[in-house]
């Protein structure tokens, strides 16, 4: 007896004390379910708050084609509600497994409908479903995200942490039918959604932008064009753009050659544009001022290196604003050589040239510079006119913004600020600006290239009425890939400036490339500032333009 | 009915033992025990009540729980469907917003582009001058 009753209590003490809490973990393991709650993928706003992309939630009808009897009935049905062929759905509903997708990113209210047929083997998952509204508008900028739902491109990638969010879990109690026992566990943990990020693009520039890009692209013969605008005091983009491209609603059907941001992942040669850094360190150094006389033949050759202007001339009298509103290439190269190789690199550099702009996007080119120690003869007269060095668009608008913000340059950033989950927010710090020129400087070739954009100037066409537009052209010839020549490469022509000249608000660099030379971007630039003057409500100054002496 | 008949009993036969001076106080007998006990009958009868009021509470605690929990469903469900109804209006107005359906609509109304604005800028005089030369809707 007494044995017994030692047995039964060693047990006891064994069941409830020892082994008591893995027994107990085992039966409310077996009766608590554990639900992943997804975070919702933060949104990313314009600069005035309007989305360019969110998440919504969005269903996906399965099939599970060993419950389903008959397959073609069942096609029938469905196929008019899912807009998917019969023929399709019956295939998928014969599949050798047990899950088969049959339609995805529906609305709730479809799949609802499609669940009330009550058709056996048919069933509906909820899929988190990323929305831009602004379709291509912006899209090069903006990204769009992969079938997991993580960032693949633009600031969908450069930001997916902070978009992604954390994804929370639900705990509760089950019984042995499915269904939550009301009195029991539940212990959730919400999801945290993702954080925001508003751009400092603004949508309406923007769609402008692409409209006019892309009817030069839409010629038949441009094949790409690309506009980057920033803001001239703060360095901001306020829009950037390359032609032709893409929804990121449907960016796995989109041509993989438009998905890219061309203006700071491609490169080119930005021509007489550059004449510009030229210019600007010649004055620095104080070796010439605007109206200082160079008798300028039409051609120049150093070694076996000729370098024509554009119009074969008599040798003309140009004063140094006249070189450069008439865009001589003689003329600046032979500043240039008073300059010397090695001032003209350390200025390039200064302007941005060669190295990333440090921008909040993915695959940005750096550009291509060579030390000038390793300049060539030919390279060393081509360089100073915009030849034989590489860049970007976003490069090229960045070293018009040092102009208009005299002398410094302020790195381009696209992102204004950015909202952690929890609500505070992080404005974007401007980074620290690069003194390049002096203010004076600056104020100088202000002018003279106010001089390029008018009467006298070779950008008559880039103008804009009542307002004092200060800019360059550029045309350079573009290298062949197939034969690393220049023969057969076609053409960039450029245009990049800023208004008011007087009061710099907006800069915006242009590239076409074409077969040939014979499309100015000056227009683009004139249809584009003109509607950014506008819509940003920026006055004319009201000052006259001056007169220039361009010939003595 | 147990405790009356043993007093009795006891009074019934005398001590042999008793003592003799015990003659002047008053003799030392068993009272019939007072009636306390309502007898068996209501206990039951309070046991039964306290059981039956328990399992009605405890059935109505129940009922309450999964009538809140039904509630509590009813409400999850209601506010998915609201959760749909917002996101469809949210996704509405977002498209009607975006500048692509902004100028196709206004296209359709047949309103075109504005011209380049003439702005006002008044002196400090009150006098006023007009700069930039304003251009006409649809002339570019």
């Amino acid at each position: 007896m007494a044995l017994l009753t030692a047995i039964i209590l060693g047990r006891l003490v064994l069941l409830q004390g020892l082994d008591g809490t893995a027994y107990a973990a085992a039966a409310s393991a077996e009766r608590l379910r554990e639900d992943v709650l997804p975070a919702t993928r933060g949104q990313i706003l314009d600069a005035n708050g309007n989305p360019l992309a969110y998440t919504v939630s969005a269903r996906k009808i399965y099939a599970d084609p060993f419950l389903i009897s008959d397959p073609v009935g069942a096609a029938t049905i469905l196929s008019g509600l899912l807009t998917v062929p019969v023929n399709r759905l019956v295939d998928k509903m014969q599949a050798d497994n047990r899950y088969q997708v049959l339609a995805e990113r529906l609305e709730p209210s479809l799949a609802a409908q499609v669940m009330g047929l009550g058709i056996a083997g048919i069933g509906v998952e909820v899929q988190p479903l990323r929305v831009y509204p602004a379709e291509s508008v912006g899209a090069q900028v903006v990204g769009f995200t992969g079938a997991d739902g993580s960032g693949l491109a633009g600031i969908e990638q450069a930001f997916d942490e902070l978009l992604t969010g954390t994804p929370g879990t639900a705990s509760y109690e089950v019984g042995r039918t499915g269904a939550v026992i009301p009195a029991g566990v539940h212990a959730d943990r919400p999801a945290v959604p993702g954080g925001t990020v508003r751009l400092t693009i603004d949508q309406d520039v923007q769609f402008h932008l692409q409209r006019q890009l892309d009817a030069q692209c839409a010629d038949g013969s441009t094949e790409n064009a690309q506009g980057v605008i920033l803001e001239a005091h703060t360095g901001r983009v306020l829009a950037m753009a390359t032609c032709r491209g893409f929804d990121p609603n449907s960016a796995n059907d989109a041509d993989p050659d438009t998905l890219g941001n061309g203006a700071i992942s491609g490169i080119l040669e930005s021509g007489s544009v550059a004449k510009a850094i030229t210019l600007s360190a010649a004055i620095e150094e104080g070796l010439v001022t605007p109206d200082d006389v160079r008798l300028t033949p039409d051609s120049i050759t150093v070694g076996n290196t000729t370098v024509r202007d554009a119009h074969p001339h008599d040798p003309i009298n140009y004063t140094i604003t006249g070189i450069l509103a008439k865009s001589s290439n003689v003329g600046t190269i032979g500043i240039a050589r008073e300059l010397g190789n090695e001032r003209l690199e350390e200025y390039l550099r200064k302007f941005g040239v060669g190295a990333p702009t440090g921008i909040e996007l993915p695959g940005e080119s750096p550009g291509i510079l060579v030390p000038h120690q390793e300049w060539s003869i030919a390279q060393s007269i081509n360089i100073p006119i915009g030849q034989g060095f590489a860049l970007t668009t976003l490069q090229m608008a960045s070293i018009y913004q040092t102009i208009a913000n005299g002398g410094v340059r302020i790195p381009p950033r696209i992102v204004a600020s950015t909202t952690a989950p929890d609500g505070t927010v992080t404005d974007t710090v401007q980074p620290e600006g690069v003194r390049v020129i002096s203010e004076e400087a600056a104020a100088t070739m202000a002018y003279m290239l106010e001089a390029v954009v008018g009467e006298g100037g070779t950008a008559l066409n880039a103008s804009i009425g009542g307002y004092r537009v200060a800019g360059k052209t550029g045309t350079a010839q573009r290298p062949n890939p197939a034969c690393r020549c220049y023969a057969g490469g076609g053409f960039w022509t450029t245009f990049a400036g800023f208004a008011p000249a007087d009061a710099p608000r907006y800069v915006m660099s242009v590239m076409l490339q074409r077969p040939d030379s014979g499309v100015p971007a000056g227009p683009v630039f004139k249809n584009v500032m003109t509607f950014v003057l506008a819509h940003e409500a920026v006055a004319p100054t009201g000052a006259a333009r001056p007169e220039f002496i361009l010939i003595v | 009915m147990v405790s009356s008949s043993s007093a009795s009993k006891i009074d019934a036969v005398p001590s042999p033992y008793r003592p003799t001076w015990t003659s002047r106080r008053p003799a030392l007998r068993l009272l019939p025990a007072p009636r306390t006990t309502l007898g068996r009958g209501p206990f039951i009868v309070l046991v039964l009540g306290l059981l039956i009021l328990g399992t009605i509470g405890l059935l109505v605690l129940n009922t309450v729980i999964a009538a809140d929990s039904f509630r509590a469903e009813q409400l999850v469900q209601r506010n998915a469907e609201l959760t749909v109804v917002e996101q469809e209006l949210r996704r509405q107005v977002a498209e009607g917003l975006s500048p692509e359906a902004l100028a196709e609509a206004a296209r359709e109304l047949g309103m075109v582009a504005a011209g380049q604005p003439g702005f006002v800028v008044v002196n400090p005089d009150g006098s006023i001058v007009i700069q930039g030369t304003p251009v006409p809707a649809g002339i570019r």
